[in-house]
């Protein structure tokens, strides 16, 4: 792969190529739908965002001011799930589809149209999921789920009928997710470059492989706990109902086994995409490509083998509780061998840093600490105190925005180039950095201290003693929300025009991608490349 | 991109980046060693 | 660049193999809930007690019923078992232990029992649900007789005392010295419908 192929032989089809709307609504092509989940998922963020800044103004002191308790509730589960559902899983399945098949050397994903339904689900069900507010402020029910994102029992069997458009956009969003899965793991098992081994795989196609397969294995038994939790309320079955002889803390196994993999599979696609950006701005190779590998399946068995640290409070034998200690930490081995990888990966590196890079590093820092206080939490004993506090909340802002979401932008702007053919401003990129971290750091250090402290999270209202962090926090909460409107200016920017991109975009970038031109073409390796 | 780097300025920035490195690894290894010493 | 054709691959098949997968674990997630069970019967995980009754199918509290066997009282030590008891939303009945604590040596068999009244004017049918602290305990636990086997019917302003008989085998970890038994007590018209009557009642 040392010769740049700006001109790429484009095969002419007889295909129909209907204009505007209707292009976007059938469209099976893998660059139209990775832009329609991107999209989404951009704006869903925003959507997610509102709401939490809601929740943040209503903390920002004491006592209630701007919304009822139920409200509240209802704030931060949805938020929770959109944020989970809506933003972060469509953006990683956007990438996977935008990039699989240009980083493997296929001309498209395997099931084109099975692509189409995937994304098409998407949009009903966010729809679903968020119409019961709509309904309340017009008189019909009291409004979305107010259980927060997991469902708990006997409180989601009492609940008002949010409960039951959260647990019909719940299916929907699994099922376009396992399509999603379905589609990745057979274009990556049969639509490969000839040659391209699976210990050539590029690293991005290894992470959402393992995602993937969690994805298909543990999303049906959410499915399962939701469809339970329905004949419950509809029904007349008992499954967690203790009166009937079922029991509310099957619910808690149930969810969290899917619920902990969960929490990887928004995370392998963005371990996936970093050490192609660290190896990009670093000039020079992978360290570790193997490691990483056997990281990402070690991760991926792990990850359902240790759900009950999200409960180790609501009783368990001591046996079972050490089980699932040493589990937890047990994850944090392989995840450190990819911080190594990570870091080795730079090191002696010519280093530069464009907005990639910075988001990278970033990233690295940030989840790091992440992964600490994770250990923190997968301690029994400290576990009983924070358990249920806002130090839980820091954790898993940590794994989620500074790893998520920012492993997302990295990924982004790192590709956009690619994408549209334009590089973006350089110096918004930056400035939004610098803006996203100082401020992200502003909102979720404080609750570090405030779990530590005492403070139970999903409760409006707080004692006087915890206010000044509280206000510390929504400060930065703002500034945070904010900041995002720069990065959401600077793509649209992007799209429209900028300078154009070469084909490597980056001086240092390796990979079949920058073999195409930028954009590339509506169709690309019709006619494959041989890997050696 | 941009502007290419000159192979100069490509070589200090590996020296930097190794500099760094190492920087790192005696600042962990100094945390690790005095939390030995950290009793309660 | 060599640059070659892409070759025709299988998809369907392992299209259905993938889905034979999610098959399987939506199934798993429905296996799991009579797993459970049993793995709280074995471990005492939960809290679950030994000895029990069948009811609709039903597990109550175990799987099966205590037998009164007459094991050897353990003299050597004591245990304290304290009772509790707590009436869910939506029954509208008050219940209290008339014994708060005893000490017993594992092995003795103990009868005590709760005062429970029906504060509405009409007839109402609740079941208890026992629930032994801690679960390493609970599988020692065995109760001879309980109100707790069978659904209860207290008709208006009724009050009736409900009897216990139990014993705490003498396998009991001797690490233990203190046991809770708690019942939760339900109404039997299921936690939605409760919830919203009481709704009303308030
Ligand atoms: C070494 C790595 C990690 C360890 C040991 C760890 C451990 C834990 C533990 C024990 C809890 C439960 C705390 C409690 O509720 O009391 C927890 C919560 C959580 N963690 Fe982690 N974690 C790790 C990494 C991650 C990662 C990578 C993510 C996400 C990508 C993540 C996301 C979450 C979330 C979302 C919750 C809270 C869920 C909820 O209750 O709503 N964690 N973590
Ligand atoms: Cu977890």
């Amino acid at each position: 792969m040392s010769s740049v192929t700006t001109t790429h032989p484009v095969e002419q089809h007889a295909e129909y190529h209907p204009g505007g709307l209707l292009r976007w609504l059938t469209t099976t092509n893998h660059k139209d739908i990775g832009t329609m989940y991107m999209t989404f998922a951009l704006i869903m963020f925003f959507v997610g965002g509102i709401m939490i800044l809601a929740v943040r103004a209503e903390l920002f002191q004491p006592g209630l001011q701007l919304m009822k308790p139920e409200f509240f509730n209802q704030l931060i589960g949805v938020h929770a799930l959109v944020m989970i559902f809506a933003a972060l899983m469509p953006a990683a399945t956007g990438f996977a589809n935008w990039m699989i098949p240009l980083m493997i050397g296929a001309p498209d994903m395997a099931l084109p149209r099975l692509n189409n339904w995937g994304f098409w689900l998407l949009p009903p069900a966010a729809f679903l999921l968020t119409l019961p507010f709509s309904l309340a402020l017009l008189g019909f029910g009291d409004g979305a789920i107010a259980t927060g994102w997991t469902f708990y029992a006997p409180l989601s069997v009492q609940g008002g009928w949010g409960v039951d458009f959260a647990i019909l956009a719940v299916h929907i969003l699994g099922i376009s997710s396992i399509m999603g899965s379905i589609n990745i793991i057979v274009t990556i098992f049969n639509m490969r470059a000839p040659g391209m081994t699976m210990m050539k795989l590029p690293l991005f196609a290894w992470g959402w492989l393992i995602t993937a397969f969690l994805l298909i294995a543990t999303l049906p038994v959410l499915a399962g706990a939701v469809t339970m939790l329905l004949t419950d309320r509809h029904f007349g079955t008992h499954f967690f109902d203790a009166a009937g002889g079922g029991d509310p803390i099957l619910f808690q196994h149930l969810f969290w086994f899917f619920g902990h993999p969960e929490v990887y599979i928004l995370l392998l696609p963005v371990w996936g995409l970093m050490p192609h950006v660290l190896s990009t701005f670093s000039r020079k190779p992978v360290y570790g490509y193997k490691a990483q590998v056997y990281s990402f399946i070690a991760i991926g068995i792990l990850s359902v083998v240790v759900w009950a640290h999200h409960f180790f409070t609501a009783g368990m034998p001591i046996p079972a509780l050490i089980y699932f200690m040493f589990s937890t930490m047990a994850i944090s081995l392989p995840l450190a061998v990819l911080f190594f990888c990570w870091i080795a990966t730079m090191w002696k590196g010519a280093m530069s840093f464009e907005t990639p890079m910075l988001f990278a590093v970033g990233f690295i820092v940030l989840f790091g600490i992440a992964g600490l206080t994770g250990l923190i939490l997968a301690d029994v004993a400290a576990d009983a105190q924070y358990h249920h506090s806002y130090f839980v909340v820091a954790h898993f802002h940590y794994a989620l925005f500074a790893g998520g979401i920012m492993g997302v932008m990295t990924g982004v702007y790192y590709w956009l180039p690619k994408w549209t053919g334009h590089m973006y401003n350089e110096t918004l990129g930056k400035l939004h950095f610098w803006l996203t971290v100082i401020s992200f750091n502003l909102t979720f250090i404080p609750q570090f201290f405030l779990g530590l402290a005492g403070m139970p999270r999903r409760i409006p209202d707080y004692a006087l003693q915890f206010a000044e962090f509280n206000a510390i926090s929504t400060i930065g909460a703002f500034i945070l929300g904010l900041s995002q409107l720069l990065f959401a200016w600077n793509v649209w920017a992007c799209v429209r025009g900028g300078k154009k991109a070469e084909s490597r975009s980056w001086e240092g970038a390796e990979g079949l991608e920058w073999e195409l031109p930028s954009p590339p073409p509506h169709h690309t390796w019709e006619i494959q490349p041989q890997i050696k | 991109m941009e502007q290419p780097f000159s192979n100069e300025d490509l070589e200090r920035r590996r020296a930097a980046s190794r500099r760094l490195g190492w920087l790192i690894a005696a600042a962990a290894l100094l945390l690790y060693l005095a939390g030995l010493f950290i009793k309660r | 660049m060599e640059q070659v054709h892409p070759a025709p691959h299988d998809n369907a098949r392992l299209v259905r193999r993938l889905l034979l997968l999610v098959a399987a674990a939506f199934v798993f997630a429905f296996a799991m809930v009579p797993l459970y069970d049993v793995l709280c019967e074995a471990t005492g995980f939960n809290g679950k007690t030994a000895g029990g009754i069948i009811r609709d199918g039903f597990a109550v509290g175990g799987l099966k019923a205590g037998t009164a066997p007459t094991p050897a009282v353990d003299l050597t030590r004591t245990v304290r078992v304290e009772f509790t008891g707590t009436v869910m939303p939506g029954l509208p009945w008050d219940m209290r232990p008339l014994t708060i604590s005893l000490d017993l040596h594992p092995g003795e068999m103990q009868q005590v029992s709760y005062l429970v009244r029906n504060t509405s004017n009409r007839e109402v049918t609740g079941q208890a649900v026992p629930s032994v602290t801690p679960g390493q305990a609970a599988q020692h636990f065995e109760k001879i007789e309980c109100f707790c086997f069978s659904q209860q019917t207290l008709g208006p302003g009724e009050a009736r005392e409900m009897p216990l008989a139990f014993i705490i085998k003498p396998e009991v970890d001797r690490n233990i010295t203190h046991i809770t038994l708690s019942y939760a007590f339900f109404s039997t018209d299921g936690q939605r419908e409760t919830l919203t009557s009481a709704r009303e009642v308030r």
